[in-house]
């Protein structure tokens, strides 16, 4: 209860004009910068600290908040109007989100993804101020054994849950990206693997490049090439009103403290971060859905899931940070640095030097939740009228905006090569039915898998024994053979006898 | 795609995957050799750079195999590598927009960039681009693409400071 009392004592005093305008215009700024691909909510953080350095500590930790919390939401409004994510955790929101836009109903994607952005980041900010302490210790337990069997667990997922065409090339696709990642230089005993003597392999292939390449190329080209453009005349009208949209998060409430938990929880565990969370939560909710065809057509719950997690990954990444110095996820690993720099230690001792801090930091969610959705409200109309403009002025826009993208993060001309070598790949696998999630994500947590599986079996002397019976992981290992055994055809048939069993006795 | 050409395409794709994973599991053997002679009493098989390649080659390899199964089953063939076949893809208008495209994105990237200032190879990409695809009149595209090209460098190189990419003229454009 004092709990509670303190922050609404703090809370208080955030709302005033001055630090209302700073959140909302950094909000805006998140969500501008997180809707053009390439451009992160890691990248937006870097360039502010530097820009911030001059201003009142509490000033520009109001500035960065905003624009995480911001750019989380910004992400998914390439991925729904353009089927380009505009950040990594948005890549979930593509597989339903842009089908509902090429049914004329990007409207309602967008609303669907305020609204999840809204209670995605309130449900964040619940665990931030409520259950950080014993969070903390159930993460605390996540060693290598369970972090192996974690990435593994969620390339599988998405690799399932994407495929357009056969569940076997999702798998694939997760693969080729794993091995995507071991290129260049590895961790443990610097030993270049794959590099094919090319010194600038050595630090590997950067996820960006790769990301804007695999969801971006191929659908400039697709544009360009007349295959597939969204008719301005089927575009609905009239937004849904405030109540509706609140009506229809009442209806998907299930969803929605699943997918808070889901992503509060996982942007905890150090590391992990808005990408991991929203597949967990997309495979959750298709799991749990009773439409489950609608998924990947258009399914509302397919939209609202992966942003509700990817936004409680805010609150739940603040955790670590804040309580351990650890990073939660790369945004938050940058905000880390800003932190320090304007003379705040995050870590043990921060609830004895600075009180009061953790709940300055859930105050600015707080309020930066109620921006996002306001501001969501705001812009919704005027980039639905991006339909309006014809494919041949949009689409070499957005190659440019693609490509500074690509370049933004590293400033190197070989990122944008390696963007257009892998749009290339892209192009021809997606025609081919490969989903590009399944490989981004792969290429993401190949060295998270490579790393903690070299490091558990280091541990554990070469046995594999402690992977069975460690329970988090045993649960990861168990539902991931589910997984793969619920997509063979004898498992089908043994299911769809069940079926009509079922339904011949009724 | 048809489901046909789908078919013969994961045909050839899947026997690609499995020529790709058989190297990636020689290269990773390699690399537990190398290791041992280089680290010797610290090298252990679970500590190898080897490891993570080897078993997920493995896995890919398979599932190459599979794909490739798959295929066959369900009526795929090399009828997609026959002359005939590929003289019919090239003619198509489909294809030839998007070679169109894939060309003039690679010039931007691999040729303009490059060479010339981020705010040059842009616009001359924007109009080039814009033009070929008839977006507007061409006074309108000259126009569009000064603005954005300017709007774009003002932003990113000016505002937030990132170095953009230009080859040697970018000194004359330098304040």
């Amino acid at each position: 209860m004092s709990s509670l009392i303190r922050f609404i004592y703090i809370l208080g005093g955030f709302l005033n004009p001055h630090v209302l305008t700073i959140i909302g215009a950094s909000t805006a700024l998140g969500i501008v910068v997180g809707a053009i691909p390439g451009l992160t909510a890691t990248l937006a953080i870097a360039l502010l600290t530097s820009l911030t350095f001059g201003l009142e500590s509490w000033e520009a930790f109001n500035i960065l908040v905003g624009v995480y919390v911001g750019a989380m939401f910004g992400g998914s409004l390439s991925a729904i109007l353009l089927n380009i994510p505009g950040t990594g955790s948005a890549s979930a929101t593509v597989l339903d989100g842009y089908p509902l836009t090429l049914q004329g109903k990007a409207y309602t994607a967008i609303s669907l993804s305020r609204i999840g952005a809204f209670f995605g980041t309130l449900i964040g900010f619940v665990f931030l101020i409520s259950i950080a302490p014993p969070l903390m210790k159930a993460v605390l337990r996540f060693t290598s054994f369970e972090m192996t069997t974690l990435a593994i667990f969620a390339v599988l997922v998405a690799g399932t849950v994407s495929s357009p065409d056969l569940p076997i090339k999702g798998w694939i696709g997760g693969l080729f990206g794993l091995l995507l990642s071991f290129v260049g230089m590895e961790s443990i005993w610097s030993y270049n693997r794959f590099t094919f003597g090319l010194r600038g392999l050595s630090t590997g292939i950067p996820l960006i490049p790769v990301l804007i390449g695999f969801f971006g190329i191929p659908q400039i080209i697709k544009v360009l090439s007349g295959s597939q453009w969204v008719n301005p005349q089927s575009i609905e009208t009239e937004e849904m009103g405030i109540a509706g949209q609140f009506k229809l998060g009442f209806k998907y409430s299930a969803t929605i403290i699943r997918s808070g938990i889901i992503g509060a929880g996982v942007g905890a565990i150090p590391g992990i971060g808005g990408k991991i969370a929203a597949w967990l939560s997309y495979e959750a909710a298709y799991k749990s859905s009773k439409n489950r065809e609608k998924f990947g057509k258009g399914a509302y719950e397919g939209v609202m899931a992966p942003e509700i997690a990817n936004n409680a990954c805010c609150g739940g990444a603040l955790i670590p940070t804040l309580t351990l110095g650890i990073p939660g996820d790369p945004p938050t690993a940058v905000f880390l640095a800003a932190l320090m720099l304007h003379g705040v230690t995050p870590g043990p001792l921060l609830s004895i030097e600075h009180p009061d801090f953790i709940f300055q930091m859930a105050a600015l969610l707080f309020i930066a939740s109620f921006m996002v959705f306001g501001l969501g409200l705001v812009i919704a109309k005027p980039v639905c009228k991006i339909f309006e403009i014809p494919p041949a002025i949009l689409m070499p826009i957005v190659t440019v905006m693609c490509v500074i993208g690509g370049y933004a993060l590293n400033t190197r001309i070989t990122d944008v090569f390696l963007l257009f070598v892998f749009g290339i790949i892209g192009y021809f696998l997606t025609e081919m039915g490969y989903h590009p999630a399944p490989i981004v994500l792969g290429l993401l947590l190949g060295g998270m898998v490579d790393n903690n599986l070299r490091r558990a079996l280091m541990i554990s002397d070469g046995s594999i024994l402690p992977f069975l019976t460690r329970p988090i992981s045993l649960v990861f290992i168990l539902v991931s053979i589910y997984i793969i055994i619920s997509q063979t055809s004898l498992w089908r048939k043994i299911w769809q006898k069940q079926k009509k069993n079922n339904i011949s006795n009724k | 795609m048809k489901k046909n050409t789908l078919r013969s395409a994961d045909l050839l794709t899947g026997i690609i995957f499995i020529i790709i994973g058989i190297y990636i599991c020689y290269q990773s053997m390699a690399m537990f050799y190398v290791q041992r002679i280089k680290m010797q009493s610290m090298a252990a098989w679970y500590n190898s750079p080897g490891l993570s390649p080897l078993v997920t080659g493995t896995i890919f390899t398979f599932l190459g195999g599979m794909l490739t199964v798959m295929a066959v089953k369900e009526g795929g063939s090399f009828e997609i590598i026959r002359w005939k076949k590929i003289k019919k893809i090239l003619k198509m208008s489909q294809f030839k927009k998007g070679f169109l495209v894939v060309v003039l994105i690679g010039t931007y990237i691999f040729i303009l960039l490059d060479r010339l200032p981020f705010f040059l190879s842009s616009l001359i990409f924007l109009i080039v681009t814009m033009s070929i695809f008839k977006a507007d009149k061409w006074y309108k595209i000259i126009l569009f693409s000064a603005i954005l090209s300017w709007i774009v460098t003002f932003i990113f190189g000016t505002v937030a400071r990132i170095p953009l990419p230009g080859g040697m003229l970018r000194i004359l454009f330098l304040p």
